[in-house]
């Protein structure tokens, strides 16, 4: 008998090409490739993530055989994270939440006419990220219990302030910007019911009454997808939309993208993998959460290659980082889901739903019990991965060409298109409201320099940062906490991050100050802009006043540090002359082109249709949009018009069918009774 | 003439009866869900749903619709502002303990109110106390002074959850335990006990079998008291822990009261809301009676469905699930109606701490 250790890895092995013979072979392979389909479609759509889609599937796989139920909802798990990046990529707009962060260079780059290049880039890193997840969800599934357990509430807490640190080396020129743009995110986060005290927090209820709409929706709290996709959609689209150019500036796409995009992935091969492993290893603890992993390995690229000045520009590693890490985190995330039943993401708490709607209970004794069905979701994974990627390349070149498409003729499908993945959210006429009103923040935001990426890290990890806070200070004493080595390199590693942020910041201040392409700035915009952040911070303290002390002491305090980086920029402003960097205006930039349209007229085209359907609802109003957007604004002819909007109805009511969601009516349909879908 | 006038009526005659008798035929009925999609509600009323579709006159498809629009107290309003007025029972609505729990307590943003539904099935459930080894801890209520001794912490998501039912009895025996809010849900907190940052925890039926069982088994916890199950009106033994006393019994024991009295009651009312009929499918008021009655008896069909029950007892625990008009009406009104002094009770018990 051999030894053993020997003994459980013969074991091991042969469970494991048993579990890889019954994935590629009979009825689950299909129902791979199905799952692999709706995916990738999922992920295209921007509001529609893993957790949406995944929760689609459920009513099918209900009553299904395991094996094939299993590699359906792996199928689809695993590729949504890959083809989240063409819209990221392509118009700027996240696919998903994973891919947040690949809008940062994935567009700038797509602008300069290298979108393929991009796309391919982020499919081979995504699937190797994918591959690295499921090698090591093989290798640590029987001993990742010491290490999960080893994360509690401090080293936690210590995760979220390391993910508010990288604000620093993401933020734009001015830290202070960055500060009080991370604080407005944590203000935003705090919407909605305190986690400690289980009180409702900003949501006009000292004003209003209870029951208003205002305040139940606030009440809820704020969708990450709706602030993602306004933070960082609306502002570029209304900047494309003022110009009137394609995305890209160069009518001739490059040659041979993918290929490129293939050597950038083999050239970057070390990053890749550092990103995948940061991926797979926030991924394995739950409670963190998969939305600030993005953001973490992007800080990460940034501060780890040499030259980063493109960064934010167009930079082939900003697109790289992230997408490594995005797929790499689902290999992580399942293993709390399998070995405690505890999911460690979104999309893996749907999968444990779908689990057990198969009889398959994921916990502690399945690793015992059932180690042929975890193999099958590791393979399911794997091979997943590979379809997937494959798929997404070679769609990737005939797809980028969209780029070179006038944006004036794609602008009304994409705000279509935006808007009902806002609505989606939480399926309320809230989420449209609170998105134009963040949209529009972002607009003064991006021209003013102030960082969108901090106010959206700042938003992720403000209810970590609370919650993980409030139970490490009563969990643990000062003594018990230092003497956690974990907990003591992650504070390392947060200072280190720190310390780069600082240093980056220096760099571009240098550079900064040699160039000055700020002249003859207006400063009563940018003082009116500072006025109203400061009033947002005061009213946070005086209404969060009269909460219990659990409740208050998190938006006081943020509200009182968002007020004073305030007043730190007034008077930098005061003290400064005008062409200062404080007074960066992206304004002065773009008024080199004589074509521009006015700002605040593309802005409500962007939410005209918002006011339309308060009169015909949700659905006739698009339809209708389309149609007077496409025929006047963008002057297409009357034919493509009148098709393009029949179009978007059908597209919609399709959705309508097969999401079981209805659009939210308008004054007109409280008066006449309508048929489906225009109901 | 007189035979077009027979003929008509014998027409409409005709139209009345089968506008009377229920068939859904080729239509499509919603389960309204205040949950998002994967949660514990959402995958019950996935598991029932097509087991109704076999049930219902012209078996429909059932969908499950799930509203997350305000969170649960949000979704459950819309519910009876859209569809409170209903007469064809084409959405019905699932509900849960998290929607009674704000009813009891008088939360000001709830607009639904439970005395307008007409139960059509109801779920229940039970739940386990357990505590980590190393407390020394076997049996709650010979070791009582060692148990009221040790470091207690609890991991809770917040004092007017579900989460009630544990701190109100921790309060009851006289306890002191540390309560730490925040949890996101039961499996944060066993998390917490795993790591060790909590000692003293619970978990509901299913997933007590599923997840602390086998650490049970390896010597890691140790279970210490059920909070029972509702046999003949009264809170007794979990038969599905047998050999674990459930709460009032251990109440009585180290208290030396009987379990009578404001506090008992209230406790009560707060178990049945949330474990003895935690789940209800639910019509609004306003159905027809035959509408109400195709229901009911699909909801009957149901329980003698072995398929089903099966899913449901893996979900849920083996308890019992209650259908028939007269059942569902008593277990309903335990599980949502709660008298004046108790109420005044769990308000300022509310605010304590």
């Amino acid at each position: 008998m051999p030894p053993f250790f020997l003994y459980d890895i013969n074991i091991m092995f042969e469970a494991l090409f048993a579990a890889l013979a019954t994935i590629v072979s009979g009825p689950s392979l299909f129902f791979l490739i199905l799952g692999v389909l709706i995916g990738l479609v999922v992920g295209v759509i921007p509001g529609f993530g893993g957790t949406v889609g995944l929760s689609l599937l459920l009513p099918f796989v209900f009553g299904m055989e395991p094996i094939s139920g299993i590699a359906m909802m792996m199928g689809l798990l695993s590729v949504v994270a890959t083809s989240d990046t063409f819209p990221a990529v392509l118009i700027g707009v996240p696919g998903s939440v994973s891919a947040q962060a690949t809008v940062m260079d994935g567009f700038p780059l797509a602008k300069k006419g290298q979108a393929a290049r991009a796309l391919s880039a982020a499919f081979f890193s995504s699937l190797f990220g994918g591959l690295f997840g499921a090698i090591l969800l093989t290798m640590v599934i029987q001993i990742a219990k010491p290490i999960i357990l080893a994360f509690g509430t401090g080293e936690m807490l210590m995760l979220a302030i390391f993910g508010i640190s990288v604000v620093g080396t993401l933020t734009g020129s001015s830290i202070f910007k960055g500060l009080v743009a991370a604080c407005l995110g944590m203000i935003i986060g705090c919407i909605g019911i305190s986690p400690a005290s289980s009180e409702y927090r900003l949501d006009f209820s000292t004003i209003l009454e209870v029951q208003n709409p205002v305040v139940m929706y606030l009440g809820g709290g704020i969708h990450l997808m709706v602030v993602a996709i306004s933070i960082f959609a609306f502002p570029e689209i209304v900047e494309l939309l003022r110009s009137n150019k394609a995305v890209s500036e160069k009518a001739e796409l490059e040659k041979s993208g993918w290929f490129k995009g293939l050597r950038d992935f083999l050239s970057n091969k070390f990053l890749v993998l550092r990103c995948s492993f940061i991926g797979s290893l926030i991924g394995l603890i739950p409670g963190i959460g998969g939305s600030c992993i993005d953001w973490i390995s992007y800080s990460h690229a940034k501060t780890t290659v040499k030259n980063n000045e493109n960064f934010g520009k167009g930079d082939i590693r900003g697109v790289i980082g992230p997408e490594s890490s995005s797929n790499s985190k689902e290999g992580g995330a399942l293993i709390p889901t399998l070995l405690f039943g505890i999911p460690g993401s979104g999309g893996t708490a749907i999968l444990m739903g779908g689990l057990i709607l198969l009889g398959v209970d994921p916990g502690i004794t399945m690793v015992d019990t059932q180690l042929d069905l975890i193999y099958t979701i590791i393979w399911s994974l794997a091979v997943a991965n590979i379809f997937g990627a494959i798929i997404c390349v070679a769609m990737a070149k005939p797809i980028s060409q969209l780029t070179t498409i006038n944006f004036t003729i794609l602008a009304p499908f994409l705000i279509s298109l935006i808007l009902f993945a806002i609505f989606n959210s939480t399926r309320s006429w809230g989420d449209l409201i609170f998105a134009t009103f963040i949209g529009v923040i972002a607009v003064y935001m991006k021209r003013f320099d102030y960082s969108r990426v901090a106010l959206m890290i700042g938003f992720v990890l403000s209810d970590s940062i609370e919650t993980y806070l409030y139970q490490t200070m009563q969990f643990y004493t000062f003594s018990e906490l230092f003497i956690r080595p974990i907990f003591l390199v992650l504070i390392l590693i947060s200072a280190f991050s720190i310390y780069s942020g600082i240093k980056i910041i220096n760099k571009k201040d240098k550079i900064a100050n040699t160039k000055s392409d700020i002249l003859n700035a207006k400063s009563r915009p940018q003082w009116v802009f500072l006025i109203l952040l400061s009033v947002i911070s005061v009213y946070t303290i005086f209404v969060t006043d009269h909460l219990q002390y659990l409740g208050k002491i998190f938006p006081i305090s943020v509200g009182l540090f968002m007020f004073l980086f305030c007043v730190v920029i007034g008077i930098q402003m005061f003290v400064s002359k005008s062409g200062s960097k404080v007074f960066h205006d992206a304004e002065n930039l773009l008024l080199e082109n004589t074509e521009i349209r006015s700002q605040w007229l593309t802005i409500f085209w962007f939410i005209s249709p918002l006011f339309l359907s308060v009169i015909v609802g949700f659905y006739i109003s698009i339809g209708l949009f389309v149609f007077i957007f496409l025929s006047k604004i963008a002057r297409a002819s009357f034919r493509f018009s009148l098709i393009s909007s029949i179009g978007v109805w059908i597209a919609l009511a399709a959705i309508s069918h097969f999401m079981i969601m209805d659009f939210p009516p308008g004054i007109l349909q409280g008066y006449i009774e309508l048929p489906w879908p225009i109901n | 003439m007189l035979k077009k006038i027979l003929a008509v009526l014998a027409a409409s005659l005709f139209s009345v009866t089968a506008a009377l008798a229920v068939d859904y035929t080729g239509k499509t009925v919603t389960m309204w869900i205040p949950f998002k999609a994967g949660g514990g509600s959402d995958t019950w009323a996935r598991a029932i749903g097509p087991a109704f579709s076999a049930n219902l006159p012209g078996n429909p498809t059932v969908v499950v619709k799930n509203v997350t629009d305000g969170k649960a107290i949000g979704a459950s309003n819309k519910y009876f502002a859209e569809h409170g007025k209903d007469k064809d029972g084409m959405v019905v609505f699932g509900t849960s303990g998290s929607v009674q729990m704000p009813f009891i307590f008088k939360d000001e943003r709830v607009r639904y109110n439970y005395k307008n539904m007409v139960p059509i099935f109801a779920s229940g459930t039970g739940g386990v106390v357990y505590v980590r080894k190393e407390m020394g801890v076997t049996d709650i209520i010979k070791d009582f002074d060692k148990f009221k001794s040790s470091k207690l912490v609890y991991g809770s998501q917040g004092k007017t959850s579900l989460d009630a039912v544990p701190i109100l009895a921790f309060d009851m025996m006289g306890v002191d335990v540390n309560v730490v809010y925040g949890m996101k849900g039961r499996k944060a907190g066993r998390a917490a006990i795993l790591r060790g940052e909590t000692t003293v925890d619970y978990q509901t039926t299913a997933s007590y079998l599923k997840h602390v069982r086998p650490l049970v088994e390896k010597g890691e916890m140790v279970p210490i008291m059920t909070w029972g199950a509702p046999v003949g009106g009264k809170v007794e033994r979990d038969p599905n822990f047998p050999d674990l006393p459930a709460f009032p019994e251990v109440y009585e024991a180290v208290t030396g009261n009987k379990f009578k009295g404001t506090e008992a009651k209230s406790w009560t009312a707060l178990f049945y809301a949330g474990f003895a009929t935690q789940k209800y499918v639910m019509l609004p008021k306003s159905a027809k009676k035959d509408v109400v009655k195709a229901w009911q008896s699909a909801a009957a069909a149901i329980v003698n469905d072995p398929a089903a029950m099966k899913v449901l007892n893996k979900k849920l625990g083996k308890y019992d699930q209650v259908t028939g008009s007269k059942a569902l009406k008593s277990a309903l009104k335990k599980a949502t109606s709660i008298d004046s002094k108790s109420e005044k009770f769990l308000q300022s018990w509310k605010d304590t701490k």
